[in-house]
């Protein structure tokens, strides 16, 4: 009986002792909550999650998803998430208005000729064709005030339209190809997958390729956090952004494989047809400052920036945003 | 002046003395540092941009469009509710007929219907005007209801001691009868359809001031956004207010009860 009590002990005290040191080894990792959406062009953040690379740095990140950069944002800087994914133009503007805001890595940006990863699309047979055409009509963006809703302005002034005719609407970009299907939009601006999807699927087509005309490279999105939270955690930013980095590279060399398809569809909610042979966007480690120049450009023409201050383009750009963290 | 009057200054000054202290007190801690002036601004710069917007007028445009809104689906709902209400309160075929219709429709949240309501209607004027008319119509319908059941059976018999036809009756005794009980589902239903009228404007709008706030909000402009957003309730306010006068004037033999 005594035998029987101390291996019952012994059993407890391992037990113990395990749990123990998982639960001391867990409190090394530093949680990171990182705001998302759920396309193509955060398939890096995914894999870099997936791969356990964040891990290997000492840090759990747990992604939240949202429609867009500019809903994502604002819990950004009421410091709910500490980095967020958002595309380039509601990161400039939370920058302007005080907010804090500082990219500290490369997203996605557009390619060199089309087929871009995102496009104006509208239902198979539209009869738009140009900017003019678009006025009046009502297009959808996944959110207002973003770089697709900024683009497809562009797109319209570029090719002979009032931007300001056009109604854009508020639609998540995997509500889309239904809301064009049944005739509550007259055209949208989508990124992969589900442009193909819904192109290949037979129910849209598309009319032009904004990030084309525009430029080559267009800087897309990147990851942004806040001025207050970079100054107080220098180390923890430059351990994210290189697993972040390891996690572009995996994309890069894993580009078609059987797992990048799972973990794309996974990502995404599409099938696994549904996300063979989409246009990829091109995914850099760094950020290109004349690029972001060009865009902040554009946003002036556009009426952004309007304000009665100037924006500093260098406070957009933390270091591990421009030199390439190995 | 009736003995209750009076009495209501010191209770004014009280509520309005609350919202300035607290106001104040904003104030400072925006100024001190401990609330980010960015995310929170002090409330005298939040006046100063209203005041702004009012004074250039560019509050005109979307609140035209929001009241606009408001008032077709306002007037529709609660013109629909009233007679159907009327009918479903005197004859008992009718309440048969539609009260289970009512009964599923009535507890669901409006603002809830409003995905179907865009996938079946599409995001245009009859989507929004339908979406705002049926939150507007279940409060003025029940209280519709309940106000035809509740009139005093002497004063039916009296009318048709005098030889009115049942729509007389209707008319010129069930409604204005009822009408008391009436006004308080129009109430409700007025903070309702503003409610839903915001609400349709930031998910499908291209005005107003629902829209204007969503778009505020996506460009950082917290300013401006408060200061949107201070016009809005200042909007249900004098709505509120202004009903008060209206119902004052067309139920005026009802001793208002302190």
């Amino acid at each position: 009986m005594l035998e029987g009590l101390i291996r019952s002990i012994t059993f407890a005290a391992a037990v113990c002792g395990v749990l123990a040191s998982a639960s001391s080894q867990a409190q090394q990792l530093t949680k990171v909550r990182v705001s998302t959406i759920p396309i193509i062009d955060t398939i890096p953040l995914a894999a870099a999650v997936a791969q356990g690379y964040f891990k290997a740095e000492g840090l759990d990140v747990d992604t939240t998803p949202t429609v867009g950069g500019a809903v994502g944002l604002p819990a950004l800087a009421a410091g709910q998430i500490q980095i967020g994914y958002s595309n380039i133009v509601s990161i400039v503007l939370g920058n302007y208005e005080g907010l804090g805001f500082e990219m500290i890595a490369a997203g996605s940006a557009s390619g060199d000729a089309p087929p871009n990863t995102a496009a104006l699309f509208g239902k198979k047979g539209t009869d738009i064709r140009n900017g003019k055409d678009l006025e009046g009509k009502r297009v959808a963006v996944n959110t207002r005030n973003s770089i697709n809703w900024l683009v497809v302005r562009e797109w319209a002034r570029l090719m002979g339209g009032d931007p300001n005719r056009i109604n854009f609407v508020e639609v998540p970009f995997p509500s889309m190809t239904d809301a064009l299907r049944t005739g509550q939009l007259d055209a949208g601006f989508t990124v992969e997958p589900f442009l193909s999807a819904g192109v290949k699927g037979g129910v849209t087509e598309i009319i032009g390729w904004p990030y084309d005309r525009i430029m080559k490279r267009v800087p897309i999105s990147q990851y942004a956090a806040t001025k207050s939270f970079i100054d107080a955690n220098p180390e923890l930013i430059v351990r994210w952004v290189r697993a972040y980095n390891k996690g572009i590279d995996w994309i890069n060399q894993n580009s078609g494989s059987e797992e990048w398809i799972k973990l794309v569809a996974g990502h995404t909610r599409m099938t696994a047809d549904q996300v063979r042979n989409i246009a990829l966007p091109v995914w850099d480690k760094t950020v290109n400052p004349a690029a972001v120049e060009k865009m902040v450009d554009v946003m002036r023409m556009h009426g952004l920036l309007a304000g009665d201050h100037k924006l500093n383009v260098g406070s957009l750009l933390h270091t591990t945003a421009t030199t390439e963290v190995k | 002046m009736p003995e209750g009057y009076r009495g209501r200054w010191p209770d004014r000054a009280l509520s309005a003395a609350a919202i300035i202290v607290s106001l104040g007190a904003l104030e400072l801690a925006v100024h001190f540092g401990s609330v980010n002036g960015k995310i929170i601004p002090p409330p005298t710069a939040v006046l100063q941009r209203m005041w702004d917007l009012v004074s250039s007028g560019a509050v005109l445009p979307p609140l035209g469009t929001t009241l606009y809104l408001l008032f077709v689906a306002y007037v529709c709902g609660c013109g629909t509710a009233i007679l159907l209400g009327l009918l479903m309160g005197r004859f008992r075929p009718v309440y048969n007929l539609l009260e289970p219709l009512v009964e599923l429709l009535r507890p669901l949240p409006k603002p809830a219907l409003l995905p179907l309501l865009i996938l079946l209607l599409g995001l245009g004027d009859t989507m929004k005007l339908t979406t705002v008319g049926l939150a507007v119509f279940f409060p003025v319908l029940i209280n519709a209801i309940q106000g035809a059941r509740g009139v005093d059976p002497v004063l039916i018999n009296t009318a048709r001691t005098f030889g009115y036809s049942p729509l007389a009756i209707l008319w010129k005794v069930i409604l204005p009868a009822a009408a008391p009980m009436i006004f308080v589902g129009m109430r409700v239903s007025l903070a309702l359809g503003l409610l839903l009228v915001v609400l349709t404007e930031m998910l499908a709008g291209t005005g107003g001031l629902g829209f204007l706030i969503v778009d505020m909000q996506r460009s950082f402009k917290v300013l401006d956004m408060y200061a949107w957003l201070v016009i809005l309730a200042v909007l249900g306010f004098a709505l509120n207010a202004t009903f008060v006068r209206i119902e004052h004037w067309a139920i005026y033999w009802v001793v208002e009860v302190q």
